[in-house]
């Protein structure tokens, strides 16, 4: 019973692994898998310091993200979009928020390039004459600097 | 055991009732009979750029230019009722008295807050019903100008200025 339960543990575990690195935009090849044999607890060491954390990132991203797309739904005035506490916690942020950012981008993009440029530092899109063009522009960046699978 | 998951069809329509539920709380306004969605959420662009016949990026003044953003250049980068109105000069449109239909002119209505600064612009059809876009959510058509009009979280305020200009002949 003891052994199945730790079989459980490690699947979950890895499972979890993969997802939120997939998640994080990290290139996975092959899927990573718990070892079947891990005496030094090294693996869930790594589990411990390193998912729950960007799980809790994810998380904290939703929660974010929900409030302001909630506060802003009708709202075409950039500058309030932009003052939005929620909005300005995602960009403290920093590059951590990169990957949740850069996979919104696509379907919801005008409003997520003035958070892309403050936390980049400048603007990958500069000169692109329509939203699809910039948001394309960005993930292609975000993808060649890891921050989103190129799958 | 915990609730079924409604299928994905569901789940969609879920989400559009409450899209739906939405809008009309935040613009009481609008009712189900006043008005109609006709696209989807499209994050794109806004009521500016879709007053403008721009469905391709979103329109605001800011002073840092940003790729898949516009604001014309003869218009000041500044949040103000000049600065909308200068934007929509640029396109041809000169201000008139009311938002009544003409024949071959075509009408936007752009709306301000409390404070007077701009937060909307609605288009005219040649019906006679408007067009608006929801911000970065849906497009509607209401029957007046004053269907999304109102104050503070509910509403766009009022229509401060009407533009007009001579529709291209066919």
């Amino acid at each position: 019973m003891q052994r199945a339960m730790a079989t459980i543990g490690q699947i979950k575990a890895a499972s979890a692994m993969t997802s939120v690195k997939m998640a994080m935009g990290a290139r996975i090849s092959p899927p990573m898998q718990a070892p079947t044999v891990d005496p030094t607890g090294a693996f869930y060491r790594l589990a411990r310091t390193y998912l729950r954390p960007q799980a809790e990132l994810a998380d904290r991203f939703s929660k974010l993200a929900k409030q302001w797309e909630d506060d802003t739904a009708f709202t075409s005035a950039l500058d309030e979009i932009v003052i939005h506490q929620d909005y300005q916690e995602i960009i403290g942020m920093g590059p951590q928020a990169l990957p949740f950012v850069l996979r919104r981008v696509k379907a919801d993009p005008a409003r997520w390039f003035w958070a892309l440029r403050a936390i980049v530092g400048h603007d990958v899109a500069a000169g692109a004459r329509d939203a699809d063009t910039a948001a394309d522009l960005w993930i292609a960046w975000g993808r060649d600097n890891g921050y989103l699978s190129y799958s | 055991m915990g609730a079924r998951q409604r299928v994905p069809e569901l789940q969609l329509v879920d989400r559009e009732l409450a899209r739906v539920a939405a809008l009309e709380a935040s613009f009481p306004g609008l009712t189900p009979t006043n008005y109609s969605a006709e696209s989807p959420i499209d994050g794109r662009y806004n009521c500016i750029a879709y007053a403008a016949n721009d469905t391709t990026q979103w329109w605001w003044p800011s002073d840092q230019s940003l790729g898949g953003h516009f604001w014309p250049p003869s218009a000041p980068k500044e949040r103000t009722l000049d600065a909308f109105r200068i934007a929509f000069e640029s396109l041809g449109y000169r201000t008139c008295v009311n938002g009544k239909r003409e024949d071959e002119i075509e009408k936007v209505a752009i709306y301000v807050n409390e404070q007077g600064k701009p937060t909307h612009a609605a288009r005219q059809l040649a019906s006679g019903v408007w067009v608006s876009k929801m911000g970065p959510h849906v497009d509607i058509e209401h029957e007046t100008p004053e269907a999304v009009g109102g104050h503070e979280d509910h509403g766009y305020g009022v229509v401060a200025i009407y533009m007009a200009r001579q529709l291209a002949s066919s």
